[in-house]
């Protein structure tokens, strides 16, 4: 266990390794320099400015202190925002993100497992059939669709919620649907598969063989292991939700990190790209590991990548 | 199975009566040989859903090819006294902020689509089945790294390659699109072929193949390939929709190709500005991209289910 763990932790170090390089070699790689303006600025400016970043030193230095501020977790100024770090933006824009992406991820766990549970045991009944047309919609409607689809009904034709902006729970509401409509249905055809599956073995048949009820047998025995797919799916969506979320609070226009992310590469602001990038890929890389690891200790059938047994 | 069809389907033959030898109705086989092509398209005629999607996909793809042809207006003429026209018999899906026929502009954009589409699918069979296969057929520490090199790059979605590339290059054309799909579209692929080659490779009949001196690369192309045939197939059928849905999220984005050509995103966020007043203008962008995205589902399950009928 603990062999694997620090496997998969060194492998994830050096995934975060590769990105932030690829990523500071391909923003070296642009041409012109940060500080070319439509109106260019004077030659001394710009001499101070790269002083001032670090940017007339040997490209070997400039990587060295970068990849040395990453793992400090620093990701230097914006060149865009003049007295903000990337930091400061992360700090004050992820936790509105990281609440809509995890709530969506909650609202599609409790809406998907119980539907997925019910088409599984009325499979091929009514509700069954209505479950699957639905799954089957959300996943073929890209984000923007459904966002405007929820905004275009809830907000201009019924009234009810604010089509727009953040700061209220009401205006989280839609937000979070939008982000949830494509893990749950995600959620719902695996549960029901894995139920399925699960309602069919062995341990199941004897269970019901030796008088279990059907109510003890379903809650009980199936649906423990049933939803371990789940748990290992979480990563997976994650990452989606992640995607998702640029389209998202760009509709609902929510100050996330979503949305800061898509507006500094109109700002060509390379370090916040670069910041956001690596940061957002040291979440993924985590969310996965944690997932994976968390996945191995529920279920302890699990034989893992590197451990002789 | 064929024994008891052929019984059920023999002609009645009257109780105890001695069968001569020269027609012995059990031997012979009454249906007709099917290949494997012919039950595979059997399965999938019998799947409604299937046709519909292929029917879909069809009629996508003649609207790509001569919507631009036979429709009059252009994409790019702008008329301002009639912009926001609703549907009528002029411009069967009105017109937008610059009066520009929407019909049109679907046109372009189902090309667009489209292609990015088929492109995918062709990067992944190229890229993806090449690399997985070569992975899976030498194993061992090659094939660590090169799965390591797919962990790698798969770790971050694609949609950040894309936003880095963009900046990269400096541009917005399809080109960008392109090389993002063509470096994430045939991860999953190459995953699967190598996953097929491993099982593949301890068969017998690729054993019988390397005692006749069948070289490496004949063996990967010749026997290796063409057995995963079946999956290779469907996954590159289902890898076009995913391209669909990430070329439109770009442009909904406004990253992909430049204005004033149009694509399906672009116009679907072009529509969503109007969204009160003029919602045309953004639910026919986005019923094309769902439909098709749908069919393509459809389309896939269905050669899934039609050609590997074990992995349901």
């Amino acid at each position: 266990m603990f062999k694997y763990i620090l496997k998969r932790v060194l492998i994830g170090i050096l995934t975060i390794f590769v990105i932030a390089s690829i990523t500071f070699f391909l923003c070296r790689a642009i041409p012109g320099g940060p500080f070319d303006r439509d109106k260019p600025l004077n030659e001394t400016t710009i001499a101070n400015l790269n002083a001032k970043y670090h940017l007339d030193d040997p490209v070997w230095k400039q990587y060295l202190r970068y990849m040395w501020d990453v793992a400090k977790f620093d990701f230097g100024p914006s060149y865009y925002y003049k007295s903000e770090t990337v930091n400061d933006y992360i700090n004050r824009c992820f936790p509105v993100s990281a609440v809509v992406g995890f709530l969506s991820i909650i609202v599609a766990l409790a809406l998907g497992i119980p539907l997925g549970i019910m088409s599984a045991l009325r499979q091929n009944k009514l509700e069954d059939n209505i479950t699957k047309v639905l799954t089957t919609l959300l996943v073929s409607l890209p984000n923007f669709v459904v966002a405007s689809g929820l905004m275009y009904t809830l907000a201009y034709k019924l009234n009810i919620l604010p089509p727009a902006l953040w700061g209220t729970p009401q205006q989280a509401v839609m937000p979070i649907l939008a982000l949830a409509a494509y893990p749950l249905s995600y959620f719902t055809k695996m549960m029901k598969s894995s139920m399925l599956e699960v309602m069919d073995s062995d341990y199941v048949r004897t269970a019901r063989a030796k008088g279990c009820s059907k109510f003890l047998m379903t809650y009980k025995h199936a649906l423990k292991n049933a939803v371990l797919p789940i748990v290992t799916s979480l990563g997976p969506m994650f990452a989606g939700t992640l995607t998702g979320s640029f389209v998202v609070e760009k509709i609902f226009a929510i100050p996330g990190l979503g949305e800061q992310f898509t507006k500094s590469i109109f700002n060509r602001d390379y370090p916040m790209i670069m910041g956001l990038t690596i940061f957002y890929s040291i979440l993924l890389i985590v969310f996965v590991l944690v997932t994976d690891i968390a996945n191995a200790i529920i279920d302890p059938r699990i034989k893992l990548e590197g451990e002789e047994s | 199975m064929t024994a008891d069809n052929v019984n059920n389907n023999a002609k009645p033959v009257p109780d105890f009566s001695v069968v001569p030898s020269e027609e012995k109705q059990v031997e012979r086989i009454l249906r007709p040989s099917t290949t494997f092509l012919q039950d595979a398209w059997y399965r999938f005629s019998r799947n409604r859903l299937g046709i519909i999607g292929a029917l879909i996909v069809i009629f996508m793809i003649l609207f790509a090819v001569f919507g631009p042809i036979v429709i009059k207006a252009d994409y790019i003429t702008q008329d301002l006294m009639n912009a926001y026209q609703p549907p009528s018999a002029e411009h069967p899906f009105g017109t937008d902020a610059l009066g520009r026929d929407l019909l049109v502009r679907m046109a372009y954009g189902a090309r667009i689509s489209l292609v990015c589409g088929f492109f995918a699918s062709i990067v992944s069979l190229f890229i993806g089945v090449t690399y997985g296969a070569i992975s899976g057929y030498i194993g061992g520490n090659v094939d660590s790294i090169m799965m390591r090199i797919v962990d790698i790059i798969s770790a971050v979605p694609s949609m950040l390659y894309v936003i880095l590339l963009m900046v990269v290059l400096h541009s917005q054309s399809l080109l960008n699109v392109f090389l993002v799909i063509g470096m994430t579209g045939w991860l999953g692929m190459a995953r699967l072929v190598r996953t097929q080659v491993m099982s593949l490779k301890e068969r017998e009949f690729i054993l019988a193949a390397k005692v006749s001196n069948v070289s490496n690369m004949q063996l990967i192309t010749k026997h290796l390939i063409p057995n995963s045939f079946a999956p290779i197939i469907v996954s590159m059928t289902l890898s076009i929709p995913s391209a669909i849905f990430l070329e439109a999220s770009l442009q909904f984005l406004g990253l992909g190709i430049a204005a004033p050509m149009p694509s399906w995103g672009g116009l679907a966020q072009e529509g969503i500005t109007a969204l009160r007043t003029f919602p045309h203008l953004m639910w026919i962008p986005s019923a094309f991209i769902s439909i098709t995205i749908l069919a393509f589902n459809f389309l896939g399950d269905a050669m899934r289910d039609a050609l590997d009928p074990t992995q349901r």
